[in-house]
């Protein structure tokens, strides 16, 4: 299974990435927020401590008095017996009493206004300590002496209140990120019903079903359901197309072919072998021309503008050339003066080299068709700076103009046209045209007589026709 | 390990010039060596200030217990104890387990963070009024009282309370002039710590300091030296002393009578503790383990008067008893960090120079 088949699955990953992001965040601050709790709960403590101790210093006879209360040491040691220190020092840094040598906060917390009492953290025999300094005077009726009283209690108690904290929040948010979890599978399989009904909309249908699909989905998803049914639209169509093509196919072969059973059962009833032998030159005739029929419609269904041929470099005047000389044969038996106007250099178009044939055969096949004798057909090529050329014209009976824009559709034929052409021609011309991404147009032939045929290519690149040369 | 002597206990008495601030005990060191009656041996190290004829039955008992352990048990002073072990950091000359009864300064190296937890069976049942983080254990119960030789009783109704003591000391007719003996705080920090819970205890210490500044008190440096002198006559009422070394006395001096106070009556404990640096901790911890252990408690409260601190034990020397006969009046002092304050010296100085006070005021 990939991994792009789960649209739940890649919906989940990108909102869980920002829960975790967000859980992550929420946690980090109510750590901080924990340590910040528990210390200024206990950093209250110490205050009290600190504040015991200085209202307890007293200065009588020129030395200094302190009744050290145990209730100062006691309620910062408090049930969880965390170890307790304190120091007295005079300003100048004198040590007055204490029972160990405690470390200095640094200048940043002393700096601190409007404040006597500082909050620190050290550390004492590697026992890390949370400390409290407080500035206190002893003021007699002469003077007042600065001094500093420090207490300081170890962390147990402190970071297992942190701890406790921190664990309430830990368990809350752990809750609200395994019920947002919760919902949003919820959410997911109830915002993405749609699609699944979708799934089973298509699923459920007949291989042969093209209509468009009605469904009540959310806009969101009208796009892909417009896509689909204009899919299917032209689905439709081009089975219609297709299914058209081979009723008139089959319509078209089926003349031909009943023709050349009449004649046979015709010639069968007589006896002469002279009317044998007329009999099976029209069997013949209609026979080449049922044949060419059916070469026409295999062409025409091999250039369907949906098959993709390789296209390369052509030389379209090497082409037409070609194609006069062929044709010259016929033209001459005809009567017909067939020519071919353009310069010898090379004309590049990119296309189908076949196709392109095929294209100049139909044209001129149509011409000598419709062309009576005497006629002049003049096939020329002009190469401009950004388009080339191809023109077929003739000075035969000509086409009502009012016919022109059906000219090109498939078993069309003008009103004045005989029997002889199954109409298929032009519309192949006007397929490979267009997969050539040419321009084709009909026009009134030579000296406004007759009919022409104009295919305008774009102009290849020069440089990618320059390694040709 | 080499073993010269074959008989136990092996008795080294080494006779050292100590400081006279000893807290209650003798004033040398004295060195026993019970050695391992069986092989491999693990040395054990016991500094201890608590007399070695106390300590002798724990003694045996835990040597025949785990007759493994090649026991070093040395008696100092309290001073010594608490000394070495803070020397004990640069001269590599720890001990396993330290004993005494100078509770301010076994907090001091509590919490300090000198001793390290103890997590035996027994010590985390150990009641927690009498222990400290697990690191320090209380586990005797000894009363501090009022010693006076029978023949005072002749003469007057000898005191049963302090209010009574302070009653007769105020007497015109009063027997005690020049008799009563008590701890010199400026000497012994074991009497100054008694000396300050009694006077947080009540105001009216000063007036019984006052009152035995009038009747002219002598003052000891150690609870053996006091009863010594009593003993000898020089003194008939002793103020203030540790119950268990007084009870010890009593036994082969039957003129003296132990009064525990009726009013209120201290009592102190002996607290164990194990050194971080202890070089043989897993004996140490066997040790402490036993104190704390039924048959160590047994020990306290039947063969020697040191008390069984411990509830359930029975026996005439139980902390148990003693609540019995003297009910409310019994107040151990608190093992917590309020012992630190006593070795304040501002406070020792503020109350030095009250006590002082008093005598002067009294000349």
């Amino acid at each position: 299974m990939r991994a792009e088949t789960s649209l739940k699955r890649r919906l989940l990953i990108w909102l869980l990435l920002p829960l975790t992001g967000i859980v992550t965040l929420v946690l980090i601050q109510a750590y901080t927020s924990a340590v910040r709790t528990a210390d200024r709960t206990h950093d209250t403590l110490l205050a009290a401590s600190s504040l015991i101790i200085a209202e307890r210093i007293q200065w009588q006879d020129g030395q200094l008095w302190l009744d050290l209360p145990e209730s100062a040491l006691k309620i910062i040691s408090g049930p969880d017996q965390e170890r307790v220190f304190y120091q007295i020092t005079q300003s100048n840094g004198e040590r007055l009493t204490g029972n160990a040598t405690l470390p200095l906060p640094g200048d940043k917390a002393l700096s601190e206004p409007g404040n006597n009492v500082f909050f620190y953290n050290g550390q004492l025999h590697g026992m890390p300590l949370r400390l409290a300094l407080r500035h206190a005077y002893i003021t007699t009726w002469d003077q007042s002496r600065p001094y500093d009283i420090i207490v300081a209690q170890t962390r147990h108690t402190r970071n297992q209140l942190a701890h406790t904290l921190f664990e309430g929040s830990l368990l809350r948010t752990v809750i609200l990120a395994v019920l947002t979890l919760l919902g949003i599978r919820l959410a997911l399989g109830i915002a993405l019903r749609p699609l699944t009904r979708l799934r089973q909309a298509i699923r459920q249908r007949q291989p042969n079903d093209l209509s468009p699909l009605t469904l009540n989905l959310p806009h969101e998803l009208d796009e892909l359901v417009n896509t689909l049914n204009s899919l299917l639209k032209d689905q439709a169509t081009s089975l219609k197309r297709m299914q058209r093509f081979i009723a008139d196919a089959a319509h078209q072969l089926r003349t031909p072919l009943a023709g050349l059973q009449a004649r046979a059962e015709l010639a069968l009833r007589k006896t002469q072998p002279e009317d044998w032998y007329a009999a099976l030159q029209i069997l013949q005739h209609n026979a080449m021309r049922t044949t060419r029929l059916s070469n026409q419609l295999l062409a025409l269904s091999r250039v369907a503008p949906d098959t993709a041929t390789p296209h390369t470099l052509c030389d379209l005047t090497q082409l037409a050339r070609q194609s006069v000389m062929d044709d010259q044969d016929r033209a001459l038996e005809q009567h017909i003066d067939l020519g071919f106007e353009g310069n010898r250099s090379a004309c590049w178009v990119t296309g189908n080299e076949w196709q392109l044939e095929a294209l100049l055969n139909n044209l001129l096949d149509n011409a000598l068709n419709y062309c009576p004798p005497h006629s002049r057909i003049n096939v020329s090529l002009s190469c401009e700076e950004d388009y080339i050329r191809l023109s077929v014209e003739d000075d035969g009976p000509g086409v009502p103009a009012e016919s022109y824009p059906h000219l090109f559709e498939r078993f069309y034929r003008a009103a004045s046209a005989d029997t002889q052409g199954c109409g298929l021609g032009l519309a192949i011309v006007a397929t490979i045209a267009q997969s050539h991404g040419a321009e084709y147009q009909c026009r009134p032939g030579i000296d406004g007589q007759g009919f022409a045929v104009d295919i305008t290519f774009q102009r290849s690149s020069p440089t990618s026709a320059g390694f040709q040369d | 390990m080499p073993q010269p002597w074959r008989n136990t206990p092996c008795v080294i008495i080494t006779l050292m010039l100590t400081t006279i601030l000893g807290m209650g005990q003798g004033q040398a060191s004295e060195r026993f060596h019970y050695p391992a009656r069986v092989e491999p041996s693990s040395p054990l190290e016991i500094d201890a200030a608590l007399d070695h004829n106390m300590a002798e039955p724990l003694l045996k008992a835990f040597t025949e217990k785990h007759p493994n352990i090649d026991l070093t048990y040395t008696n100092y002073n309290t001073f010594e104890v608490f000394n070495r072990a803070q020397q004990s950091h640069s001269s590599k000359t720890a001990a396993d387990v330290l004993i005494s009864s100078a509770m301010p300064w076994q907090m001091q190296l509590a919490n300090a963070g000198y001793a390290q937890p103890i997590d035996t069976p027994n010590a985390r049942q150990w009641p927690q009024w009498a222990q400290w983080r697990r690191e320090l254990f209380a586990f005797t119960f000894e009363p501090v009282v009022m010693v006076y030789r029978q023949d005072l009783s002749q003469q007057m109704p000898p005191p049963r309370s302090h209010d009574q003591l302070l009653t007769a000391l105020n007497s015109p007719q009063t027997q005690l002039k020049g008799q009563v003996i008590t701890y010199d705080p400026h000497v012994s920090a074991f009497g100054l710590m008694l000396g300050m819970h009694d006077a947080r205890f009540s105001p009216q210490f000063w007036a019984l300091a006052n009152a035995l500044s009038q009747a002219r008190f002598q003052e000891g440096g150690t609870t053996n030296e006091m009863i010594q002198k009593i003993i000898e006559g020089q003194a008939r009422l002793g103020y203030n002393l540790l119950g268990s070394y007084a009870i010890q006395a009593a036994k082969q001096h039957p003129e003296l009578i132990v009064q525990v106070p009726e009013d209120y009556a201290l009592v102190v404990t002996r607290l164990a503790l194990q050194p971080r640096n202890a070089p043989h901790p897993k004996a140490g911890r066997l040790f402490i383990d036993f104190l704390l252990s039924d048959q160590g408690q047994s020990l306290m409260a039947t063969q020697t008067p040191l008390f069984a601190l411990k509830h359930s034990i029975q026996g005439p020397w139980t902390a148990q008893s003693l609540k019995s006969k003297a009910g409310t009046a019994l107040h151990p002092i608190p093992i917590d960090t309020g012992l630190l304050t006593i070795l304040d010296p501002l406070k020792r100085r503020t109350f030095l120079r009250r006590w002082d006070q008093t005598r002067t005021d009294s000349k």
